[in-house]
Formats: structure tokens, C-alpha cells, sequence
């Protein structure tokens, strides 16, 4: 298996050690001292930095790079995770909060709060 | 794009010729450096039992993680671990739970953060809503010494206080009578943590179309937990919209 990384703005880190990495900014509205912010992220990463439209410059990165399959970090924006199935990218969730496992009742946080707290707190 | 800077400036003037557009919220650049040694540098620092003890003043021990948690250079499970291993750690892990929770909430409704999730819990006495944030208030020239230095310190800085937070969107939506949805966007821009799921569901909560009444909240406490550092000098203090009674704000601006 050779796997590239998708790594998307609401993942900076490291999910697959030694898998090149591509990151691809967006015109999304940030700010400048946002975008200064990301970027200062990025520079302490092992990635290659682009700018435009993720589907086809992540697509090009993992032919470039002879990948059999592109990896990305999970998250709950559906513009995101909405790329990841157009790219059939695999989607690891690699560090969660707690490890309980739904469904959850999310009316109230209190609600949430009584079910979680006793892993929570929990090394 | 490129990777070898030898100054900030330089990559700051990068940023500007490569992304113009993003000028048009100003030209600011704030103090907090991006990256995973500047966040462990803070996650160091943490100190869970200042923390609870003092998370309500705008001088108190809070954590400034938000940017590196907002965009997954510390992961919530990698923070939590670390409270752990400190004594009192209970109020900040609880704290890391609300983002938890509000990232739940979005991953259920997603594009509906943008919608009331409930109706408001009260009516206000004039039904008059803008649609969008006033000038005074985003430019910082209401007059009033605390909300305009929260703004001013947003836009520099990209930063807010929790209680800031609080009493800024309370103002905004309940005093001044603006859609949440307008003062969200202006958050999200500005904010290095800016994120839909904290921010958006934050302000339903302040606004009670998340939650079971409006937040309000009055210039003592206001003051309580600035340390006066605004009401001191403020060209308001006269006619101070905050300087009542729960009681009376509540009869002011409901019906
Ligand atoms: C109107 C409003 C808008 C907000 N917008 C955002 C936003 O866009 N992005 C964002 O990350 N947070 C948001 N928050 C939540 C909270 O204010 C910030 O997370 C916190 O102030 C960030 O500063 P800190 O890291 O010093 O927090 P600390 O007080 O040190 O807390 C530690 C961490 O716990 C989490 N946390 C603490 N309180 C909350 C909370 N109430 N909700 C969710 N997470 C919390 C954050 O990840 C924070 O970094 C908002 C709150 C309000 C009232």
C-alpha cells in the first residue's frame, strides 16, 4: 500500500507517518491574520503547500506520487468530508475525545455531559 | 506555494500577494504564532486548578489553545490526557467537553448551525431585527469602553475571552437586537478559532434558540470580572445600558 494524505484545515498534524502530504488552501473568506496562522502550521509540516481546487490537485498529487490510496483526517464539516467521498479517500478519526460510542442524546450538554464524564475523566 | 521564509514579514507579505482578497477584513496579524511548538509551548503552561478557579476573569488562567484545538494541531484526546495528569483537573476537562459536544451537534445538523435550533425562549418588546452587525458596533464606536475594546482586541488580535464572548453576543443580539447569524459571521472571520459548531452554537445558546433562556448579564458583572478595567474612564458609565438589575434588564427587553 502506498498512501498519500489529504490534510485539510481542520487536521494539522500528522496522521500517517512518512505518507506524503498535500494540503490545498481554499478561497474560503479567511482573514489575513488567519491565513497567517494556517500557514505557520503548515511550515512545521512535511507538506506541500498548494492553492486552488482540492479535487483535482489532490488527485494529481497522488498520481504524482504513485499512491494507491489518499487518507484523510475525519471531521464533521460535510464540505470536507463531502471531498473525501468525491476523492475515495480513507478517513481515519485517530484521536477522539473519549472513545464511548453512540448514539448520544445531544439535546443538552448536561445530557451528553452525564454520559461521557466518568471515561472523561479517566486516563 | 512556497516554504522558505526567513521573517515573518516575509511570509506575511507572501500572504498578502498570494491571497489579496483577504484584505478586505484588514490588515491585522496577530501575536499567536501558528504551529505545534508554539501549542505545546501553552500546553505546558496549563494549569487546570488556576484555571477553574479563575476562568471567569479576563485576567484568569485560561488556556488560549483554541486556534491549535479549532484546527486539529493538538487533537481534544491529546489535551484531555495531559489535564489529567495534573491535580484539579475536573473543570477544564469539562470545558474540552463542550467543544466535544458542540462538534457532535454540527456532525448531526451540519448547514443547520445556521438555523435557529429552537424557538426563542422570549420575545422582545420590539420585534425590529437587523439582519446585519451595525457599524458602531463592528467598527468599535458605541461608546461603550468594554464593547468596543472587545472588538478592537478581536480584530487585532483574532482572540476573545469566553466571558467576553458571552457578554459581546448577549449585547449584540439581545440589547441591540441583531440576528445572531449576522455577529456569528463577524466572529468567524476575525476569530483564529473561529469554527461553526463553537461559534454558531454559542451564539444560539446566548440567544436561547439552543438552550432554556437568554443569556444576560449586568455591569457588575461585568466589571466583577474585568476588574473594572473598562467602566474605569468609560465615556458611558453615565447612561450605561448594563447598570441595572437582572430584574430590570429583563422587563427593559422583553415582553
Ligand atoms: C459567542 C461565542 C462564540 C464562540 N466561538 C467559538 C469559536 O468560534 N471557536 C471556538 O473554539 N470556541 C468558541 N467559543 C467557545 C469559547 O469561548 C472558546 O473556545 C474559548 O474562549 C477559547 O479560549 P481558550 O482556548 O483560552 O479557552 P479556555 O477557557 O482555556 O478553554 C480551553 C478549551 O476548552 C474549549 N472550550 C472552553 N469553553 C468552551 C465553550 N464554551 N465552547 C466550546 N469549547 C470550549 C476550547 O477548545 C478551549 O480552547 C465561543 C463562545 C461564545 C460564547
Amino acid at each position: 500500500m502506498k498512501p498519500v494524505v489529504w490534510m485539510h484545515e481542520d487536521c494539522l498534524r500528522p496522521i500517517v507517518p512518512g505518507a506524503p502530504a498535500i494540503f490545498v488552501f481554499e478561497s474560503n473568506g479567511h482573514s489575513l491574520k488567519r491565513l497567517v496562522f494556517l500557514y505557520e502550521c503548515l511550515l512545521e509540516l512535511d507538506v506541500e503547500i498548494e492553492k486552488g481546487e482540492i479535487v483535482p490537485l489532490v488527485r494529481a498529487f497522488a498520481a504524482r506520487h504513485g499512491a494507491d490510496k489518499i487518507v484523510t483526517a475525519f471531521t464533521e464539516c460535510p464540505r470536507l468530508m463531502g471531498y473525501a467521498r468525491t476523492l475515495g479517500a480513507e478517513v481515519v478519526n485517530d484521536d477522539p475525545f473519549v472513545a464511548a460510542a453512540g448514539p448520544f442524546d445531544l439535546k443538552r450538554f448536561s445530557r451528553y455531559w452525564q454520559r461521557i464524564e466518568r471515561q472523561a475523566l479517566k486516563l | 506555494m512556497r516554504r522558505d521564509f526567513s521573517s515573518r514579514a516575509e511570509l506575511v507579505d507572501y500572504v498578502k500577494q498570494e491571497f489579496p482578497e483577504c484584505l478586505e477584513h484588514g490588515e491585522q496579524v496577530s501575536e499567536t504564532r501558528g504551529g505545534r511548538r508554539a501549542a505545546e509551548a501553552l500546553l505546558e503552561k496549563v494549569n487546570p486548578d488556576r484555571y477553574a478557579r479563575s476562568r471567569n476573569f479576563l485576567s484568569g488562567a485560561v488556556t488560549r489553545l483554541a486556534p491549535y484545538l479549532r484546527h486539529g494541531v493538538l487533537s481534544l484526546g491529546e489535551v484531555r490526557h495531559r489535564a489529567l495528569a495534573k491535580p484539579n483537573h475536573e473543570k477544564l476537562v469539562n470545558e474540552y467537553a463542550w467543544r466535544d459536544y458542540w462538534r457532535r451537534v454540527y456532525g448531526q445538523i451540519g448547514e443547520g448551525v445556521w438555523k435557529d435550533r429552537e424557538e426563542p425562549k422570549r420575545r422582545w418588546r420590539s420585534a425590529r431585527e437587523l439582519a446585519e452587525l451595525p457599524e458602531d458596533i463592528a467598527g468599535a464606536r458605541t461608546g461603550l469602553a468594554c464593547m468596543d475594546g472587545f472588538v478592537t482586541d478581536l480584530v487585532t488580535t483574532g482572540y476573545m475571552h469566553n466571558h467576553a464572548r458571552m457578554w459581546f453576543a448577549s449585547y449584540v443580539i439581545h440589547w441591540r437586537r441583531v440576528r445572531w447569524q449576522a455577529a456569528a459571521k463577524f466572529f468567524l472571520t476575525h476569530l483564529l478559532d473561529g469554527d461553526p459548531a463553537s461559534n454558531n452554537l454559542s451564539f444560539q445558546w446566548v440567544a436561547s434558540t439552543f438552550g432554556a433562556k437568554p443569556y444576560l448579564f449586568n455591569r457588575e458583572n461585568l466589571e466583577k470580572y474585568t476588574d473594572g478595567k473598562f467602566c474605569r474612564g468609560c465615556a458611558r458609565a453615565g447612561d450605561c445600558p448594563f447598570g441595572k438589575s437582572y430584574e430590570q434588564i429583563d422587563q427593559e427587553l422583553f415582553q
